[in-house]
């Protein structure tokens, strides 16, 4: 009877000596994560996450001397789910900083609500939603990553002009990231006088791909498909079974290491042999500091992917800015973290692809690649690498006013013909 | 009587805990957990009421609720300037309402004629078919984004987003509700409603019109459900396909199983315990399991209590003194005719 009454007075003492109930010590940094560890995009929320350990862990989970302790809020990828996530974050957790979303429209979603709670600073993670950061941002916003758009910086002229590709149809998952994914794409390839004949448009989370397949005109050179997740993989499967009449261009997530990674059959790898892509992050690239990310990175996950994914290298990048503003000053968070979001404006990542500064949107530059689907010497697929493009700008390299004259990402933006 | 207290002084008490309550907790409790469980317990409410009184359940309140959300948002002010046509709130309110009870009404014409296992049927039919509707139209529903940036008026200098405001414009909706929903039961109607949920045939016999009382039921469960969606699109501030998905309205109907249908109460305590849960889980265990634990506590709770919270309180007062609330004025029964997904707290 005794010791079952003192299991229950240390069951009592343990709950509320958890980090969750107990005050904060002064000297611990509470940092939440947002990261979709349901639904469709949970491969991409685990690899996050992997992102953000990595650059912690640089840092020996210490930034100016004080402890980092990380609180998780797990999503599913819908708007809701991040913004309740959040939500516990900042109120249960107490949480100073939030890094993520993972999902574009999660992040367009967070945006509103970091308006709404100026005492906290939110980095993104990887939602690449261009509007994020674009048309009306919040002033507690940082986003390291490249959105979207820039995401495809390149992929159209290679097509057109490499491959030869004139007229294609596309098939893109129905949300902010997919538009922003399908205008970067036609962006280029509409302008070097490629057509793209049919859009066909999908939810995420879609299973069944057959009445799609069937719609997917005849006549084409090729397929763009912008996929996510699940969605790409059950769709590369799919299309190889009804016997994947044209060759596919592919948007940055649709051939990511989280969707490679689960194609096993051989005669899905012959088939997406050669597919081009484009990409923030390349498995074979020879630049140092990138080949030590990519070493790091597989020495501290070995049971993770065979190379970080776009998510991976996202959420590193953010993470590793909060690091370095952090150290610069000193850690300090007070006057609602005004010193801080200075110097996180300021701040010039040492990101794994090179430097990676902020605009006066507080959205980052960065370095894309057109990369191609080869296979490695024991018949894993990896993305090659083809061509960089180093500070790609948020508006591609277009004066603001003339990009912005091209119109929010939407289902219908750049029409060819 | 020693005992136990009579229900008018727990429920005294009870009110005067739910009043003091924000003096006393952190922003936290005060939305996430007060808040967002009287929203719950609102849209629940309108499930018992028409299951509970109508022996009707329908899986389709919570799109009811999604709908008024969804009017706020097209109606109102939001994040996006191209989006929002920013009618006076007062408007807008009426508006959503407005909607929220004809879509009850429409929903209530489609199932009146099925009962049992076959209204669930018809009227989950009907939230998926709102979910991949909202999913995919870009005109009204603005597709997978859906709205963001909705906050709730400030009005007569009250902020109502201020969390505490908002807190007491959720308990004073809630209770409101409650009382309307348990006058409601009293009325000729709602007499009515409950004979004919016990045996359809006789009340036809005596000449009531069973599809009409069915339908106005599920007008009345449109108006309370969307009351919730209203408040809880201003609670979450934006309303997207995620907000409407089936997922959500099986919570709806959980929460009713979990606090029971034999009272209107059951609502807010069945969605004071699922909230508890949601958002409590996640600390005992792995954060990528939490779901798992979810569902196991739903499941337990629903293998020993299968009448719910309610029914056991329900149970423990029969067994202090039998017969002290008359069970065909203030707790429906199950009847013979109803449909058995609860199971009726009368031997």
């Amino acid at each position: 009877m005794t010791s079952r009454r003192v299991f229950f007075a240390a069951m009592v003492a343990a709950t509320l000596a958890s980090p969750a109930w107990s005050q904060a010590p002064t000297e611990e940094l509470r940092v939440g994560v947002l990261a979709t560890l349901e639904g469709p995009l949970t491969s991409l929320g685990q690899e996050a996450m992997r992102g953000v350990r990595l650059a912690l862990s640089e840092a020996n989970n210490t930034v100016a001397g004080r402890r980092v302790t990380l609180f998780t809020g797990p999503t599913n990828a819908t708007p809701d789910s991040a913004i309740n996530a959040a939500r516990r974050l900042i109120e249960q957790d107490r949480v100073q900083i939030i890094i993520g979303p993972v999902s574009g429209t999660e992040g367009l979603a967070l945006v509103q609500f970091a308006k709404q709670n100026p005492g906290v600073t939110f980095i993104n993670g990887t939602a690449a939603a261009p509007e994020a950061t674009y048309r009306d941002p919040a002033e507690n916003f940082f986003r390291f990553n490249a959105d979207g758009v820039m995401w495809q910086a390149g992929l159209g002229t290679y097509a057109f002009q490499t491959k030869r590709y004139r007229r294609v149809a596309s098939l893109v998952n129905d949300y902010s990231f997919g538009w922003a994914q399908m205008k970067g794409f036609s962006l280029e390839f509409c302008r070097a006088g490629g057509a793209i004949v049919e859009r066909l448009w999908t939810p995420l989370g879609t299973t069944d791909f057959s009445s799609l397949i069937a719609r997917i005109p005849r006549n084409i050179d090729a397929l763009y498909v912008m996929l996510v997740g699940a969605d790409a993989t059950n769709f590369i499967t799919q299309y190889v079974q009804a016997g994947a009449p044209v060759p596919l261009i592919a948007g940055t997530n649709t051939v990511d290491q989280t969707v490679l990674a689960t194609l096993n059959r051989p005669r899905l790898r012959e088939f997406m042999m050669g597919t081009p892509s484009a990409s923030p992050v390349v498995d074979d690239w020879t630049n140092e500091r990138y080949q030590r990310f990519v070493a790091s990175y597989r020495k501290m996950f070995p049971d993770g992917l065979p190379a970080p994914a776009s998510a991976g290298l996202g959420y590193y990048l953010n993470t590793q800015a909060m690091i370095q503003a952090l150290g610069a000053v000193n850690g300090d968070l007070s006057g609602n973290q005004a010193r801080f979001r200075q110097a996180l404006a300021s701040t010039v990542v040492d990101g794994p692809a090179g430097p990676v500064r902020l605009d006066e949107n507080r959205q980052g530059n960065a370095t894309i690649f057109v990369t191609e689907v080869r296979a490695a010497q024991d018949g894993r697929l990896f993305n090659g690498f083809v061509q960089a493009f180093p500070n790609v700008t948020q508006s591609m390299g277009m004066p603001r006013e003339e990009f912005a004259r091209l119109g929010v990402p939407a289902r219908d933006t750049i029409q060819c013909p | 009587m020693t005992g136990s207290l009579s229900p008018k002084w727990t429920g005294t008490a009870f009110l005067a805990a739910l009043v003091l309550f924000p003096l006393f907790a952190t922003p936290f409790w005060i939305v996430q957990i007060g808040a967002q469980t009287m929203i719950l317990g609102i849209i629940a409410l309108s499930l018992v009421w028409l299951a509970g009184y109508g022996g009707m359940v329908s899986m389709a309140q919570l799109v009811t609720a999604g709908l008024a959300s969804y009017v706020v948002a097209y109606f109102g002010v939001q994040s996006d300037p191209a989006l929002g046509l920013r009618l006076p709130w007062g408007l807008n309110i009426v508006l959503a309402i407005a909607a929220g009870t004809a879509f009850g009404i429409a929903v209530g014409m489609i199932a009146v004629r099925c009962f049992g296992i076959y209204m669930i049927m018809i009227t989950l039919a009907i939230a998926v078919a709102f979910f991949y509707l909202a999913r995919q139209n870009m005109g009204f529903f603005n597709a997978y984004n859906g709205f963001h940036g909705i906050r709730a008026p400030a009005l007569f200098g009250l902020n109502l987003r201020d969390p505490i405001a908002f807190y007491y414009l959720c308990l004073l909706c809630g209770v409101t509700l409650f009382g309307f929903v348990v006058a409601a039961a009293r009325t000729p109607f709602g007499l009515a409603l409950q004979g004919i949920r016990d045996n359809p045939r006789r009340m036809q016999s005596l000449g009531y019109n069973v599809a009409v009382h069915r339908v106005l039921a599920f007008g009345i469960a449109g108006f309370i459900a969307a009351i919730g969606g209203v408040l809880r699109v201003w609670y979450a501030g934006s309303v997207s396909p995620g907000s409407v998905g089936v997922g959500s309205s099986i919570s709806i109907l959980m929460i009713a199983i979990l606090g029971g249908m034999t009272h209107p109460i059951g609502a807010f305590v069945g969605a004071l315990l699922f909230n508890l849960i949601q958002n409590f889980a996640i600390d005992f265990i792995d954060r990528e399991r939490f779901n798992t634990m979810i569902g196991i506590i739903l499941l337990a709770i629903i293998l020993f209590m299968p009448s719910g919270l309610v029914g056991i309180a329900d149970r423990l007062r029969q067994d202090d003194k039998r017969g002290d609330r008359p069970p065909r004025q203030t707790a429906p029964n199950a009847g013979k005719k109803s449909p058995n997904i609860r199971e009726g707290n009368h031997p």
